[in-house]
């Protein structure tokens, strides 16, 4: 028993450096490998959607149409899960926390087009894709997001409701046609 | 390393002298909780002792059956008989500390208790494609060594003979208790005699307490749980089944006294799928079946 | 005698970090009876298990609670490797568990903080808040992140430690061990803690037995009984392993116990580093669960033995996940430890059994 047990720390930290740092100003050093943001390297994406079919807060869109890839950061938990499902490991963990912004909105990254091979099947859909755009040019690209959206889901369903053999070739078909 | 844990089957009537019982013995009370299924609401009782986890499983708690609260024995259990409450529709009596629904307050009712159609199919189709792998696993003999039960030709033909004047919808009963009838030998092992006994048991819906952690009784309280679980309409044809090659089962040889509760059950499933299934694929999957039987011959024949 | 008067305590109050709303009934100063009422941020986690699969729910599983998250991620994937049958290599089993010890130490850390703000010693507060940012800063450098971690995975760890980065955790540990052993001085011996803290909300050993309480707050009644002592993962290779009892069974005893599980800790990540096996960090686990597949398991958290309960339906979603956290067990332990005591003491009480609603509720 005793009192003031604490009076050496206490009255020692008097005269030690803070502990704390002046935040703006001064930043603490983030380590490497610190879960801050998700970056992609565009010229190694094939877009396969295996990200956005495995983030569990469904951040991440992938559109092969319009050949994007896009994340909310709004809605990304920093998990890390699409990093370790990519085929190709073009998605990284950075360090960096995505800054504060005030309105929610998607991160775009361009994907360049495949390479010769898929390049005669990569011309069809672009074409059909310039024919529609005229059309709808006063309507905002929302409403074909949304078409396409509509038809993976019947798609997604259908796949779940066959068997997961069958399932897994006809994905591997749809990927190869796209 | 995984934990030491059991799951057995309790009845509902017997669960709260089950729990006193528990408390005479000085288990500690771990948690309860509920799963939703097709059959009701399954309750899961879990108490430890010296490192042994025992998980008590009501199956089939169907909406509207009173189920006594154990927080006169072990206070611990009234926010989980709350939440199995509110999340699930069971109908607790008798909480010692009782919210009234108040708990979680949930805006939808039960909402534990909705599946989905998407879930639903989901579901429906992986029971399907296991089955299917199960099926087509056992041309290859390692597996039928594990069977227990012994199909030998002459059996197989007189059965296929009777099977022939049966109508199809019966004839699938009849191997849904074959099936049954295969765990049934595996795990009574040396003693086929007792069969019968266990038979009795099963219609009684009455399982015995596991005085000790012995795989066959345990894959026989899973057996009769499973009959128990059924619509008393199948059980009871199920039963007729079994009782009619029960004397074949006692001519059983305990060929593999390793049990496995697995198969079994899944033919049960498979020969309830079979009826829903259009006629072409049930065709298939009969000669898939058959296949399997031969299979089991040709093992019975070693 | 006065007149028996029902004062709401919370979910809102100074002293609570969680949402926990208690009615009190109160004659004069006394507590007579209280009811403990949760319910305020039920999230429906346990539902959650059916459109995630079991690989993403790994990253929910850990979001249950903020303090217990790494106990929570392994698990919960140690629950999934029993159902599917999966062995993890030793290495990944050693690293779950220096991991889940450092979890520990900040958890611990971070509660006699709180208590210490309890009680209205805010210095001793900031002083256990200090050492704790080491931990998490030990955490940030191997995990890449401070509070969520998501390096555990079903079959595995996603991260390796290497043994420069382990020699550095035993420095920092080391490091801290000086100052510590001043606060636990200040938490044990100052007479000012101990007037607040000794006597208060007593529960003898046979009522913890009676109402079965898990963790510090059964080990401070005397109750030896700690997951870890049944061996499971890497628990199972340390040389030797007795749960830290206190026989005070009040909330010094609680202070006690949990101060010496901090140390405890430290020397059990000492021996792991020190006999770390090389090897793989993880498995790849393909397939789903099988139908009807039942596994169980518990893993003592900070706050005590929580069981886990998975059921496989054949798809890759889970068909049902059962998370009993310690809390939900120990509330009626709390219940009863409020009854009969001063109304200035309702706080400690409730402290002391480090009320985690978030995990409850799930």
């Amino acid at each position: 028993m005793g009192a003031f047990k604490l009076g050496n720390m206490t009255f020692g930290s008097l005269f030690k450096k803070p502990e704390t740092v002046l935040y703006p100003i001064e930043k603490k050093p983030q380590p490497e490998g610190l879960k801050g943001h998700i970056e992609i390297v565009a010229s190694d994406c094939i877009l396969c959607s295996m990200c956005e079919r495995s983030c569990p807060t469904s951040c991440i869109t992938v559109d092969k149409k319009e050949s994007y890839w896009a994340i909310d950061r709004f809605a990304c938990i920093q998990c890390g899960y699409c990093t370790t499902v990519c085929p190709k490991k073009c998605l990284h963990m950075k360090p960096g926390y995505a800054a504060p912004e005030a309105n929610r909105h998607e991160v775009r990254v361009t994907v360049e087009k495949a390479p010769a091979p898929a390049k005669k099947k990569a011309e069809a859909p672009a074409k059909q894709a310039a024919a529609e755009k005229p059309a709808a040019t006063a309507a905002p690209s929302a409403n074909q997001v949304n078409a396409v959206e509509s038809r993976d889901e019947l798609l997604e369903s259908k796949l779940a409701t066959m068997d997961p053999e069958k399932a897994e070739k006809v994905r591997a078909a749809l990927k190869a046609k796209a | 390393m995984a934990i030491n844990s059991e799951f057995v089957n309790l009845p509902l009537e017997r669960l709260h002298a089950e729990a006193a019982i528990m408390k005479g013995e000085n288990w500690r009370f771990i948690q309860t909780h509920a799963v939703s299924t097709d059959e009701g609401i399954d309750l899961y009782y879990s108490f430890m002792k010296n490192g042994m986890t025992r998980n008590y499983r009501v199956k089939g708690v169907e909406k509207g059956t009173p189920v006594p609260s154990i927080t006169d024995l072990f206070l611990a259990a009234f926010v989980f008989e709350n939440e199995a409450r509110e999340l699930f529709g069971v109908d607790m009596r008798d909480i010692a500390i009782d919210f009234h629904g108040g708990l979680y307050a949930p805006a939808e009712q039960e909402p534990m208790t909705v599946i989905t159609p998407e879930q639903k199919a989901a579901r429906d189709k992986a029971r399907k494609a296991m089955l299917k792998a199960s099926a087509a696993k056992t041309d290859e003999p390692k597996e039928q060594s594990q069977g227990g039960f012994v199909m030998t030709p002459e059996r197989q033909a007189r059965l296929d003979a009777k099977m022939a004047n049966m109508s199809p919808e019966k004839a699938e009963k009849v191997r849904a208790a074959l099936a049954a009838r295969a765990a049934e030998a595996a795990s009574s092992g040396a003693k086929p005699a007792d069969a019968g006994g266990k038979k009795e048991t099963a219609a009684k819906a009455e399982v015995p307490k596991a005085e000790a952690a012995d795989p066959a009784d345990n894959v026989d309280e899973a057996l009769e749980a499973k009959i128990a679980a059924m619509d008393p309409e199948k059980a009871e044809k199920v039963r007729k089944a079994l009782g009619m090659v029960g004397e074949d089962v006692a001519e059983e040889p305990a060929k593999a006294p390793v049990a496995e509760e697995a198969p079994a059950t899944e033919d049960a499933q498979l020969a309830d799928k079979l009826a829903h299934m259009d006629p072409a694929k049930a065709e298939k999957v009969r000669a898939a079946l058959e296949a399997r039987g031969k299979g089991i011959a040709s093992l019975g024949g070693k | 005698m006065g007149k028996k008067t029902v004062i709401p305590f919370g979910p809102q109050h100074p002293v609570l970090p969680e949402p926990l709303h208690l009615d009190l009934v109160v004659e004069d100063e006394k507590v007579l009876e209280a009811t403990p009422q949760i319910g305020f941020i039920h999230r429906g986690l346990e539902r959650l298990v059916q459109t995630r699969d079991y690989n993403q729910f790994i990253y929910v599983a850990e979001r249950i609670c903020g303090i217990c998250a790494f106990g929570h991620s392994m698990g919960y994937a140690e629950t999934v490797e029993n159902l599917m049958g999966v062995e993890v290599p030793k290495r990944a089993e050693y690293l779950r568990v220096i991991w889940h010890e450092l979890s520990r130490i900040h958890s611990h850390i971070l509660w006699l903080g709180l208590a210490a703000d309890a009680f209205g010693h805010e210095a001793l507060f900031m002083h256990c808040w200090r050492l704790r940012e080491r931990v998490l800063d030990l955490f940030e450098k191997t995990t890449g992140g401070r509070v969520i971690f998501s390096v555990v995975k079903v079959g595995g760890v996603q991260r390796d430690i290497d043994a420069s980065m382990l020699n550095q955790f035993i420095y920092v540990l080391d490091g801290i061990m000086d100052e510590y052993k001043q606060i636990c001085d200040a938490f044990l011996n100052d007479a000012s803690v101990r007037n607040r803290t000794e006597g208060v909300g007593v529960i003898p050993t046979e009522k913890a037995i009676d109402l079965s309480m898990v963790g510090p707050f059964g080990r401070a009644s005397n109750v030896p009984y700690d997951v870890r002592s049944l061996g499971n993962g890497a628990y199972g290779e340390l040389s030797d392993f007795q749960p830290i009892v206190s026989d005070k069974c009040d909330c010094y005893g609680r202070m006690e116990v949990r101060a010496a599980e901090v140390i405890q800790s430290i020397a059990i990540i000492k021996e792991l580093a020190a006999k770390i096996p090389a090897g793989d960090i993880a498995v790849s686990v393909k397939g789903a669960p099988a139908v009807d597949s039942e596994a169980c398991n518990v893993v003592e958290q900070p706050r005590g033995e929580c069981y886990y309960y998975a059921k496989g339906n054949g798809t890759k979603y889970l068909d049902r996940m059962r998370m009993r956290t310690p809390t939900s067990q120990n509330l009626a332990g709390m219940a009863v430890a409020l009854n009969g005591c001063d109304i200035a003491d309702v706080n400690m009480i409730v402290l002391t059994i480090d009320p985690c609603i978030s995990c409850t509720e799930r």
